[in-house]
């Protein structure tokens, strides 16, 4: 109401024309000091009130503060950390916490099973640790090295198992239990042989591998395309949906020709005996997702490589399973950094072995235990050596071609395989009886997946490219995936 | 027991008796044990002079009290300091060493913190001690400024107040003075006056805020006036009041919404619509002549009808 306060100056201005009487020096004190009686320091502020040189006189004598005192003095030196907090150090400091901010903002989705706690967590711990003591004895005891599983282990049994409500989390992967097995054993030389000596060249020559090959697209595609994580963080049920690839709709990937990817995945055709059809590939156009550029200045996670950074595995909150075992998660950036210390891991998984009996008699745990045998980037590295083939109608493969292992036993198999596709660890395979198979982590474990009831014929040819599948039959049966197998539509063929 | 408490006792004790009828007797023994307590025999000051004094300050502030109320109110003074003043206006020499050992400094830094300017506050200190030392003679007696001092407030306020007081109207003088040339070269048109403003006042918008300015508090004149006319700030103007600055701030939003309310409501009164009183108070102050000065002395107290002179 700027009116009224123009109108109120005016007239209060008017009325400081007259000069009344004074109130003299003593009074005007006493009243700074409030010691006068309330009748005469109502006087004085009635008086006060119409005289400005009064006014003047009171506002003056009042004593001053002490702010103003120093003011009027010699300066005050400064103390040492207000001369550090100068705009300077003050937009640094920013800086630096909106750069922490954004890497954790980055860098904690990618761990979600770090942050997994509850009833369910704890369940699939314990589980998991049953397993981490009980899988060395099953591999020592079998003469084959473990890359094949036991034939005892149903694939059904599996899928009611983890499509169940009341089923537990998926026990999480754990590397040391991978890291006893001969088969680990017999690769490890290898693998490490392949790698140039220097861990710093490794890591550059990793994120090389990764951002090329087709076969890393293949295996983090989902990572990338879909932050499970977001919605599974603190749910153990989300994120074993996660695991079982219950993922929801993929966005729209983009399209690329055939040649484009045959250039970039030479593995991907299966090598020795699975030829592609070229005719098939040239007709059909394959969905490609954009291949990003993963953790290339990520400083943790090279960090990590290196073994600089060792995550304490006995801290309950985040356990080395949780780390290193996610549906996603097949960097593994911390497990591998967990890789470290096997005996540390081995000894706590002897401990809690004893408290999970009943889970060791698990047959999914048990599976799940046997597929958990290392860390999703040793997976991913294991099996980016690996060569796959198919002949006589069995499954093999092999780190550098030989020897080539049997990668499927089963007793009751009943189809031959025809085709193999492999990018990285993510390893399709088909044969007869339009049977369609699928390992996440390089053979270890192999899925069922079922194209549909009027799937018929072998498999002659699989193209798969993050979460598009397209599978062809002999009996021209044209099937396609674009959520990583979960659900199947026939696009051309026999109904 | 200490000092002051044995003679807080007197006092009580001597009030106790001055319902007595041996009055005289009962006074001269409180006047006494005031003495004592004000520590004036070592000033230099005798029982006699000193009760002179506190006669003349009742004389001031309560005149025709009875014995009594004397007392209590000589019991609420600075005697000390009252002390100390009037010896030094006596010109005892332990007064002023005291004097100056206590106040010198002080007094160069009240009057930097009022000038905010060395010289000027040296300058200004120092006129005052000739003033208070007594340079001038009336009757020929020397004439301190310590006579005025009166025991109500501390010396050192007092001082205070008086230096505010010696600074205000060296500004005043001087700002009457204008150097002509000075303003020519600061480029200062020299106009003829403006005529007096003639516009379409209402009349009756001036009755309706004289009317709401009658029914102010002097408080909340006080507010008023110092915010929009000495353009004092929320801390400043708690401070001369006595409240936080925050109380300041709400009663001066409170004030404005009271005012606005009351003058609408009394131009309503008068005739207006409420859009014509809206519109009234939008008009500019400049065609506004209503000197509401009256109207604001109206409530002042009679307190100080007295002259200033008297000190």
């Amino acid at each position: 109401m700027p009116e009224l306060s123009n109108l109120l100056r005016q007239r209060l201005e008017a009325g400081e024309s007259v000069s009344p009487v004074h109130p003299d020096p003593d009074t005007l004190t006493a009243y700074v000091e409030q010691l006068l009686p309330a009748p005469e320091r109502k006087g004085v502020v009635s008086h006060l009130s119409v005289c400005a040189e009064c006014r003047e006189v009171v506002a003056f004598s009042l004593p001053q503060l002490p702010e103003t005192a120093l003011q009027g003095h010699a300066a005050v030196p400064a103390s040492f950390w207000s001369r550090l907090w100068t705009p300077g150090f003050r937009w640094a400091g920013a800086m630096a916490v909106i750069a922490v901010a954004a890497a954790l903002v980055v860098e904690l989705p990618r761990h979600p099973q770090g942050f997994r706690s509850g009833p369910q967590g704890a369940q699939s711990e314990t589980a998991q640790t049953a397993q981490d003591v009980q899988q060395p004895k099953t591999a020592s005891a079998s003469e084959q090295p473990a890359l094949s599983r036991p034939a005892d282990t149903s694939a059904d049994k599996l899928t009611e198992g983890r499509t169940s409500a009341s089923a537990p989390a998926p026990p999480p992967l754990r590397a040391e239990a991978h890291m006893q097995q001969p088969g680990f054993k017999d690769m490890q030389p290898a693998a490490v042989a392949a790698f140039p000596a220097k861990k710093e060249v490794i890591v550059r020559q990793q994120i090389a591998e990764e951002t090329k090959s087709a076969g890393f697209i293949a295996g983090t595609a989902k990572q990338d395309y879909v932050a499970n994580y977001l919605f599974a963080a603190n749910d153990a049920k989300a994120a074993y949906s996660a695991y079982d690839n219950n993922l929801p709709q993929a966005p729209a990937p983009q399209l690329t020709s055939q040649p484009g990817l045959a250039a970039g995945t030479p593995a991907v055709f299966g090598g020795i005996s699975g030829t592609p059809d070229t005719t098939i590939n040239k007709k059909s156009k394959l969905l490609m997702p954009f291949t990003p550029l993963k953790h290339l200045a990520c400083i943790f996670c090279k960090i990590a490589d290196l073994g600089l950074v060792k995550t304490a595995p006995s801290s309950p909150g985040i356990t080395s399973s949780a780390l290193t075992t996610s549906a996603m998660d097949v960097h593994g950036n911390v497990g591998s950094a967990l890789l470290k210390d096997p005996p540390t891991l081995a000894a706590a998984a002897k401990e809690k072995s004893g408290s999970g009996g009943e889970l060791d008699r698990s047959e999914v745990f048990t599976r799940r235990a046997a597929a958990a045998t290392a860390s999703p980037r040793l997976r991913e590295g294991a099996s980016a050596q690996f060569h796959w083939k198919v002949e006589d109608g069995r499954l093999f493969k092999s780190l550098d071609q030989e020897p080539w292992l049997d990668a499927y036993q089963r007793a009751d198999a009943n189809f031959e395989f025809s085709f193999v596709t492999a990018h990285g660890a993510d390893v399709w395979a088909g044969g007869s009886h339009a049977t369609l198979l699928h390992s996440r982590d390089g053979g270890t474990l192999w899925e069922p997946v079922r194209l549909g009831d009027s799937a018929s014929g072998k498999i002659v040819s699989i193209v798969a490219s993050g979460l598009s599948i397209q599978v062809q039959t002999s009996t021209h049966q044209f099937w396609s995936s674009s959520d990583s197998g979960k659900t199947w539509i026939l696009q051309s063929g026999q109904e | 027991m200490e000092k002051g408490s044995i003679l807080a006792v007197k006092i009580d004790t001597i009030r106790t008796m001055s319902s007595m009828p041996r009055t005289a007797e009962v006074g001269l023994l409180a006047v006494r044990a005031l003495f004592e307590k004000s520590g004036g025999e070592r000033y230099g000051l005798t029982l006699e002079c000193f009760s002179t004094v506190l006669e003349q300050v009742a004389c001031k502030y309560i005149p025709g009290a009875a014995n009594e109320q004397k007392l209590q109110f000589w019991g609420e003074l600075k005697l000390e300091e009252l002390a100390l003043a009037r010896a030094c206006a006596a010109g005892h020499d332990p007064a002023w060493q005291a004097f100056l050992i206590r106040f010198r400094e002080k007094l160069y830094d009240i009057a930097r913190g009022i000038t905010k300017e060395d010289s000027s506050a040296r300058d200004l200190a120092d006129s005052l001690y000739a003033d208070l030392y007594g340079t001038s003679e009336r009757e020929g007696r020397r004439v301190s400024r310590l006579n005025f001092y009166m025991g109500r407030g501390s010396l050192e306020g007092w001082l205070r107040t008086v230096v505010a007081q010696e600074f205000v109207n060296r500004y005043r003088k001087q700002k009457r003075l204008v150097s002509l040339d000075e303003q020519a070269e600061e480029g200062v048109q020299f106009s003829a006056a403006e005529p007096a403003p003639v516009g379409p006042a209402d009349g009756r918008l001036g009755a309706a805020l004289d009317e709401a300015l009658g029914q102010l508090a002097g408080e909340d004149r006080l507010v008023l006036a110092a915010y929009y006319l000495d353009n004092r700030t929320l801390t400043e103007i708690g401070r001369v009041v006595g409240v936080h600055e925050s109380t300041i701030s709400r009663r001066l939003e409170k004030l404005l919404k009271g005012l606005k309310k009351q003058v609408m409501a009394g131009l309503v009164s008068r005739g207006m619509s409420r859009g014509q009183a809206e519109e009234a108070l939008e008009v500019d102050v400049r065609y506004l002549q209503v000197d509401v000065s009256r109207k604001l002395q109206e409530n002042r107290s009679a307190a100080f009808q007295q002259d200033k002179g008297s000190d």
